[in-house]
């Protein structure tokens, strides 16, 4: 399955496509696309350029959680910086589900 | 330092002005995205993973304390209370609005500071010597002819186009703080044979996918012929430099194509031509600018302040602090700090609001109002008087700012890495975090001496990782962050690209990695006195590398 | 020469009807036209003759070739047409500059291709008189472009005085 992800244009922040017209600022609302119809939507979702800019698909597995490749980059757009508390996005505590053993607030020891 | 005077107040404003207008247009949709990027790019503006980041140019890293406390005003109002200096001397703010940078130019604009040219394929931000105008050891204060070059290089006519940016460093000492061997042009100014100021330049030196130590082009160039051989070199690097191919575009590929000689005859025929077209720069203009930079009212003092000596004796803390982080003056009684932004457990180069605020103000008290921004991300107080060491220390000990370890170990460089940056494959600053964590008994790494570990994220090497005693790199191994290790790398006069070493370990490995090859050092030296460096360059590589690879010795 | 699109320009931003200039290709006849602009490679291998003709020349130069070749002719070429086939090649620039410094060329110089209001500045600074532009609204670009700056810190061939030139100097304190 796939997610579209962009950047917002006025905050610049990661937003997620969630349906017809609508983006999202959580992953966890990020609608599942079936793989065949991903370019199309991609397409429609590419066409708010005054909302979001640099639209891509990531691949996530069935519950939405991105997978191999962008799953760590994608966690850290969804989660914020793992190495300062103070500027990630509400919830800076939660553990993505994708981040293999490290909280974002962990170095790699 | 310089002030800037009406023409140079009057570009800026009408550069904020236009960028202003460009964000306007793309905020209404009358520009793309396609249309926009290159033009915000061109004011320093990127988007990053998280939000934009506006890159804001400190010339040669030279800040005075209105400057500061202004960095310090954009960081509470428009970031999130921090920002972030970097190996180019400027300093990047990470969490920026769009709709919000006209607002910080103007802010910006109050206190002579920009975003100009801190991107794109033009003349970046010049940089220099963080100690340039105070260290013991310069012969003459380049800032001079860092501004010329600022000035020149600004909205050139010719070069604003290059085939790839463009980034020139220089240095007025003996001993080379400010990597000049490894910039597109680096240079070093230095007596010539009657006396008079030359420059010795260096071209075709980087850093990132193919990193080169630049080779001398041209020794003893007088220094007043500088812009002009700089603009012959560019103008041979914009004719013939690689348009074809990203990764082979830079200055040094052209460089080593057609290796130094042939290179240096270009520039040097160029150079002649150019000479009889053009009027000289005059000479009154250098003069203008130098007033700026004459030094500040020292008083005369002693040579070593019997009072700061009695307390260092005093006090260990103090001592300590004083073994690493300051630099000999050229004015006697007076001395560099060098501020760390180094915490142990903090990120690299990261700097808060408040802190900002305690340098600005510490910065006035006690250093003629001026501070620096080093490239190994550290800031400098350049010119404090010995006699008011120990009541700055007490100050920036209470500021959380003392920390002791300006060029040990835990004095690391890295790059914002995948916590922030777009390009990158694996993360530095945990890295950095992980290892300073390890080496955190301040007396141990004391007793190791200079260790100079350098960390990018990515092959673009803001991390400078190759010129790291030992060099880390992060690289994405289908998904996973591993880290390429290289040794023997330096940035100094000496300077000499890292070699490779085996194969990549897994983040988690490296601090476990880094001891070993300590542990192998301190079983190896001559001495005390032999640095790392030393030790590496004596037994050549394989003693340490194997201790890197094989497990404990 | 202008694509459909494009608009030519002068020097002061207005537009320039009727260009008299036809660009041939290298097998193309030269009779019956009154201003031709050639490529390099043609007029090198043509340049006795198409100095000796009553048409008035262009040469047109790509990125890649500089005017050195020309050199011992420019009295007799009146135009050079400088190609910018893609906007963020900018090795033109040189071209110009050298055109306009070196050689004291003073005929036309004029910037074709890519050409978008965020050059203009450049161009006009390193000596070009017309330009091919893109952007819709030919002569609002102009005039954004030309009215940006008041403010430049180098000699260039717009004889804009430097800022260095425009500061009251303290006394000299001598050379260095
Ligand atoms: S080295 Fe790579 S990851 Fe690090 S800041 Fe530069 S581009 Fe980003």
């Amino acid at each position: 399955m796939k997610i579209i992800t962009a950047n917002s244009l006025l905050t610049g922040a990661p937003i997620y496509w969630a349906g017809t017209g609508r983006w999202s600022a959580e992953l966890s609302e990020a609608l599942t696309i079936d793989p065949a119809d991903a370019e199309s939507a991609l397409q429609q979702a590419s066409a708010q350029s005054e909302i979001a800019v640099n639209a891509y698909l990531v691949a996530v597995e069935a519950r939405g959680a991105p997978v191999k490749r962008e799953a760590l980059r994608e966690a850290i757009r969804a989660h914020g910086p793992t190495i300062r508390p103070d500027p990630g996005r509400p919830d800076p505590g939660r553990v993505p589900a994708c981040l293999p053993d490290q909280s974002p607030d962990q170095s790699p020891e | 330092m310089y002030r800037y005077d009406e023409f140079d107040e009057t570009l800026v404003r009408e550069r904020r002005l236009q960028f202003a207008d460009q964000v306007a247009r793309r905020l209404s949709g009358e520009l793309t995205e396609d249309q926009f990027k290159p033009l915000r790019l061109m004011n320093g503006l990127y988007l990053q993973l998280h939000a934009y980041m506006l890159r804001v140019a400190i010339p040669y890293g030279v800040l005075n304390s209105v400057q500061l406390r202004a960095l310090a005003g954009i960081a509470r109002r428009w970031d999130k209370d921090y920002g972030h200096f970097t190996t180019r001397q400027n300093i990047q703010f990470n969490w920026i609005r769009l709709g919000d940078v006209p607002e910080i130019l103007e802010a910006l604009a109050g206190v002579e500071m920009h975003a100009m040219q801190t991107s794109g394929n033009c003349i970046r931000n010049v940089t220099a010597d963080h100690f340039a105008g105070a260290a013991a050891d310069e012969f003459l204060d380049p800032r001079p002819y860092a501004e010329l070059i600022r000035q020149w290089s600004t909205l050139h006519p010719e070069f604003s186009f290059l085939p790839r940016k463009f980034k020139i460093a220089v240095t007025g000492a003996s001993h080379d703080r400010a990597a000049v061997q490894l910039h597109d042009i680096g240079l070093h100014l230095k007596p010539g044979r009657d006396g008079s100021p030359v420059f010795a330049v260096f071209i075709g030196g980087g850093m990132g996918r193919t990193p080169f130590v630049g080779p001398l082009i041209r020794d003893e160039l007088p220094a007043d012929a500088l812009l002009v051989y700089l603009e012959a070199a560019l103008r041979v690097y914009n004719r013939h430099g690689r348009r074809d191919n990203l990764y082979k575009s830079r200055i040094k590929i052209l460089v080593s194509a057609l290796g130094a000689d042939r290179f240096s005859a270009e520039v040097e025929a160029e150079y002649q031509a150019m000479r009889t077209e053009s009027p000289p720069f005059p000479p009154e203009e250098l003069a203008r600018i130098r007033h700026y930079f004459a030094a500040p009212p020292f008083e005369t003092l002693p040579a070593d302040d019997p009072e700061f000596q009695a307390l260092r004796a005093r006090s260990a803390a103090f001592d300590r602090f004083c073994r690493t982080n300051l630099h000999p003056h050229q004015q006697p009684g007076y001395a560099s700090v060098t501020i760390a932004l180094k915490p142990i457990g903090g990120v690299p180069g990261d700097c808060s609001a408040a802190e900002m605020e305690a340098i600005a103000t510490l910065a006035a008290l006690y250093s003629f109002d001026e501070i620096r921004v080093t490239h190994e991300q550290n800031l400098v107080l350049p010119h404090v008087r010995e006699a008011d060491l120990f009541a700055l220390w007490e100050a920036l000990h209470a500021a959380g700012l003392a920390t002791p370890n300006a060029g040990l170990i835990s004095d690391i460089i890295a790059c914002p890495g995948l916590d922030y940056c777009d390009l990158a494959n694996a993360r530095s600053i945990p890295i950095a975090q992980a290892i300073a964590e390890r080496f955190a008994d301040m007396d141990a790494a004391l007793a190791i001496g200079e260790v100079k570990i350098k960390i990018s994220g990515c092959i673009n090497a803001c991390g400078h990782h190759h010129a790291g005693h030992i060099g880390i790199l992060g690289v994405d191994k289908q998904g996973e962050e591993f880290y390429q290790i290289q040794l023997g790398g330096r940035a100094d006069e000496q300077a000499r690209i890292g070699t490779i070493t085996g194969k990549g370990l897994p983040g988690p490995e490296i601090p476990d990695a880094i001891e070993r090859v300590i542990d192998r050092y301190l079983a190896l030296r001559l001495d005390s006195d032999e640095r790392f460096i030393d030790a590496l360059e004596r037994l050549g590589r394989t003693p340490f590398e194997e201790a890197l690879h094989h497990g404990a010795a | 020469m202008a694509q459909p699109e494009m608009r030519l320009l002068d020097r002061h931003g207005r537009i320039v009807s009727g260009d008299e200039w036809v660009g041939l290709a290298d097998d193309a006849p030269t009779a019956g036209h009154m201003a031709v602009v050639v490529s390099l490679k043609r007029f090198l291998a043509e340049r006795d003759v198409l100095l000796s003709r009553d048409f008035r020349l262009g040469v047109r130069l790509d990125p890649n070739e500089g005017p050195e070749a020309l050199a011992p002719d420019l009295e007799r070429i009146s135009a050079i047409f400088v190609a910018f086939p893609v906007f963020r090649d900018g090795r033109g620039f040189s071209t110009a500059r050298i055109l306009r410094s070196r050689y004291r060329f003073s005929g036309e110089i004029r910037a074709v291709g890519d050409i978008a209001r965020d050059q203009l500045f450049f161009l006009l600074r390193a000596g070009f008189d017309a330009f091919e532009l893109r952007d819709r609204d030919h002569e609002a670009a102009f005039k954004w472009a030309q009215d940006s700056f008041s403010v430049v810190y180098q000699p260039a061939a717009d004889h804009a005085a430097p800022a260095f030139a425009r500061r009251a100097h303290p006394p000299s304190e001598g050379q260095f």
